[in-house]
């Protein structure tokens, strides 16, 4: 599904990302862990074409390698990216949000077609957002707005779905309403997700794969399984240097 | 009701340079300082079709409007693309200050320092109209810029160009992010407003002449239309504008020549001190 191999990048000649490798099975979930600062929202950038450099490695998706293309070619080919901080388009609605979603459903008619069928599915996967269809988004409250930014990433009919720290924000109990949804996603769409999140114990109980990042780099990755006792991630969010990290070295 | 007329007249003119400045400020994020060049810029190029060359007003309006729109497409290949991406967001204003003061320069080396008669596309004789009088070529003025700055707002509301546009204007990245090629949209913002100042070139000349300075004195009106109607508004721009010509227009008549300038500054302030936003202005909100 995804593939991403030596990616090195940054921002100009600031570089965030050395040499790194993720990779997202086809129907599974991999869950990007590491404090703040370890380049985990760089990475989601390098691969929806956000990063300003990307001097180096490959982003293949389904075996298409789109290192090299925009991110509005990337979308086309069917990668879909919720930013951090719900960034939804907050001076417009929420139906224009969902229809700026569709935007590369082609034809011309606003609410025609493809992108007609995809707001209905969105209504449906969202109640609430069909009840504020016409209010500004920004004016919903900030699980509201998660689930907008969720349902407009949604809208293409995206192969892999990229969150950024989807709960930031958000109250407990929404949160799991948040989590809860996203392995859904997987689980009855079969949609194949690439997760950055910091909470830690609910990320890890909906991840299938686990990769864990340190200062632009992935010092450790592996199945879920390989995680389960806890002591790699206690050693990185407390801050140890990821030497001999490796799951099943500790 | 004169009054009015030769309001809405020169009204017409600072709602168009306001619309200008909307356009590629909405797809692109840009502000174009150079907008009301490329309106004199027109007025030249209307008067070489229609003087130079003799030709008919549609092939007049059509070679202006191309004429324009290539030189519009120039500036942001010269001076907006090296910037993006820049940090420093400020680059764009030097380089389209810039773009002003070469065209002023190219346009007095090419057609002279004298302002050339654009000859107008309709009668000279006054209407009278609701008890006023108003020059054909005027009322043409007024009503096409009408129709433009209404149609503009209505295409960027109902029509999936125009919502990524304000999308686009919003949060570029998070537009990028949607599929939105904001690029493209950029480029294309710049070919379209180029190609409605040159379309105006003939009516707008045929009230002002075309003079190589006309840009540099309109500017300065564009932008007191965009802080009364808000930037980002092609609406509060069109209402703007119209506005500004009116307060213009009743300020020479009734407090003096030598007075509108200083009134409609006056205005300016007032809205920049009690509604910075404009009438009809969404705050840009952008992340950084």
């Amino acid at each position: 599904m995804l593939s991403v191999t030596g990616v090195t990048g940054g921002y100009g000649d600031l570089r965030v990302l050395w040499d790194v490798e993720v990779t997202v099975r086809p129907g599974r979930i991999t869950v990007v862990l590491g404090r703040n600062g370890a380049g985990k929202t760089s990475l989601l950038s390098a691969v929806a074409g956000l990063l300003p450099t990307v001097s180096q490695g490959r982003i293949e998706l389904d075996g298409q390698d789109l290192a090299a293309a925009p991110a509005h070619r990337r979308v086309r080919s069917g990668l879909a990216l919720v930013q951090e901080n719900k960034r939804v388009f907050r001076a417009r609605t929420v139906e224009e949000n969902l229809l700026l979603g569709g935007y590369t459903l082609g034809g011309f008619g606003l609410r025609r077609g493809a992108r007609r069928a995809a707001l209905e599915q969105a209504y449906e996967r969202f109640p609430v957002l069909r009840e504020r269809r016409r209010a500004p988004a920004g004016s919903l409250s900030g699980g509201q707005q998660q689930m907008l930014a969720i349902g407009q990433a949604l809208m293409p009919g995206p192969k892999l779905l990229m969150l950024d720290e989807p709960s930031a924000g958000l109250a407990p109990s929404i949160v799991n309403e948040v989590l809860t949804m996203v392995a859904a996603l997987r689980d009855q769409e079969g949609l194949s997700i690439l997760l950055v999140e910091q909470r830690i114990e609910h990320a890890l109980e909906i991840a299938d794969d686990v990769a864990v990042m340190e200062n632009g780099r992935i010092i450790t990755a592996g199945p879920k399984s390989a995680f389960d006792d806890g002591a790699v991630i206690r050693e990185v969010y407390l801050g140890r240097s990821g030497e001999e990290l490796a799951p099943g070295n500790h | 009701m004169t009054t009015v007329w030769a309001g809405l007249a020169t009204g017409a003119i600072y709602s168009l340079i306001a619309i200008g400045y909307n356009i590629v400020l909405l797809a692109s994020g840009t502000f174009n300082f150079a907008h009301a060049q490329l309106l004199m810029v027109g007025t030249f190029l209307a008067y070489t079709g229609a003087v130079t060359f003799g030709l008919p007003v549609l092939p007049t309006v059509l070679l202006a409007a191309a004429g324009v729109a290539v030189i519009a497409l120039v500036e942001e290949r010269v001076a907006i693309r090296p910037l993006l991406g820049r940090t420093d967001s400020h680059g764009t204003l030097i380089t389209t200050v810039g773009a002003a003061t070469i065209l002023d320069g190219l346009a007095a080396a090419i057609w002279g320092r004298q302002p050339l008669t654009v000859p107008p596309v309709l009668p000279d004789e006054p209407l009278t109209l609701l008890g006023g009088t108003v020059r054909p070529v005027d009322l043409a003025l007024i009503g096409f810029t009408l129709v433009v700055g209404v149609g503009l707002h209505l295409w960027s509301r109902h029509t999936l160009t125009g919502l990524a546009s304000l999308a686009s204007a919003e949060d570029r990245d998070a537009a990028s992010a949607r599929g939105i090629n904001v690029r493209l949209l950029g480029v294309g913002a710049f070919a379209v407003a180029g190609a409605v100042a040159g379309v105006f070139g003939l009516l707008v000349g045929a009230r002002t002449y075309a003079v190589f300075d006309l840009g540099h004195s309109l500017a300065l009106f564009g932008f007191v239309a965009i802080a009364i109607g808000g930037s980002g508004s092609q609406l509060g721009g069109l209402i703007g504008g119209f506005a500004t010509g009116l307060v213009y227009a009743f300020a020479a008549r009734y407090i003096g020549a030598a007075y509108p300038q200083i009134v409609v500054f006056g205005v300016f302030l007032l809205i920049l001190f009690l509604r910075p936003r404009g009438l009809f202005g969404a705050a840009l909100e952008r992340r950084v």
